[in-house]
């Protein structure tokens, strides 16, 4: 049962839900705030296209069933470009001073000012990203792929925003641009996270190596 | 009831201000490498990281705080924050946690 602005603060206060206790909590949500602008990144398709093209790849491929994020966001994850006058410029997300632009078909990853989610002992609630209806409107797409909260996890929720309208979006630090829900679980899990075997991707042999 | 358990990892720096890279060596000895808030990480000597730690292209040695699932001899099966489980050696279990300190801040 999705959980209303009662139940939220409740279970704030028992520390079941674990949210700035100062976040603005709507009757069945909590706003979620974007972080300073050097907590937004894109993909360096570039670079990404020059190691690709050593391999013989011809294209910024990425294997998604192969795909590891922890080796891919520190290799390939880079602050925004400075903004570039140009209306024909590519880069089709760029900063400007403390404002990020989002040019239509641009995508950014934004992590949240808010520390959000559940305890990992025994969580009772489970949450969930969505959009804001009015900004939706603009063509803000932000979080919609995956936008459940694990029961048990807590932190800053790096935000996946694209821009799918005609116009373009200006974007700065505490802007709300999305919010999270809360509903609470039938009953703690039993097991809270997906089993793995050895064969599992995100696992790499560096012993010896470090 | 699933316990809490600090294990012992390489902590790396993210992609962002709030994310770290881990590494923790499995059971079968292969490295497992995931990515997780801040707060579920600890020092060696108990604190918390600062948001410049570890300095960028760094490591450094510390605990990650995780859920253990169940025991079978020295084999200990623990559910991590990025939502895998994992096995380890019972030695890399560095201590357990009481209540209070996991509430992030």
């Amino acid at each position: 049962m999705y959980q209303s602005d009662r139940d939220i603060q409740w279970a704030i206060q028992k520390g079941l839900l674990i949210c700035d206790p100062n976040a603005k909590i709507d009757p069945t949500s909590i706003d979620l705030r974007l972080d300073s602008i050097d907590a937004a990144k894109i993909w360096d398709v570039d670079k990404l296209r020059q190691d690709n093209d050593i391999a013989g790849i011809p294209e910024p491929e990425v294997r998604l069933g192969e795909f590891r994020y922890s080796q891919w966001s520190v290799k390939y994850l880079c602050a925004p470009p400075k903004y570039d006058k140009m209306p024909s410029s590519k880069d089709l997300v760029c900063r400007r001073g403390e404002e990020l632009l989002v040019r239509p078909g641009g995508f950014v990853l934004w992590q949240t000012k808010d520390v959000i989610g559940t305890p990992q002992s025994n969580p009772q609630f489970i949450c969930f990203v969505d959009g804001k209806s009015t900004r939706a409107r603009t063509g803000l797409l932000v979080h919609l792929t995956a936008p459940t909260i694990h029961a048990g996890w807590s932190g800053n929720v790096v935000l996946e925003i694209a821009n799918l309208g005609p116009l373009t979006f200006v974007l700065q630090e505490d802007d709300v641009t999305a919010q999270l829900t809360v509903a609470r679980i039938s009953s703690v899990p039993e097991h809270t996270h997906v089993e793995v075997g050895s064969t599992t991707i995100g696992q790499k042999d560096v012993t010896g190596k470090q | 009831m699933n316990q809490l358990v600090n294990l012992r990892c390489v902590i790396l720096r993210g992609a962002f201000p709030g994310e770290r890279v881990f590494q923790i060596v499995q059971s079968d000895g292969e490295t497992y490498e995931g990515t997780a808030p801040e707060h579920y990480f600890r020092k060696l000597d108990g604190g918390r990281l600062s948001t410049s730690e570890p300095k960028p292209e760094g490591k450094l040695n510390g605990v990650i705080s995780v859920v253990r699932l169940r025991e079978s001899g020295d084999d200990v099966r623990v559910a991590l924050p990025d939502n895998e489980a994992i096995s380890v050696s019972s030695s890399v279990i560095a201590s357990q946690l009481t209540e209070n300190e996991l509430v992030p801040v």
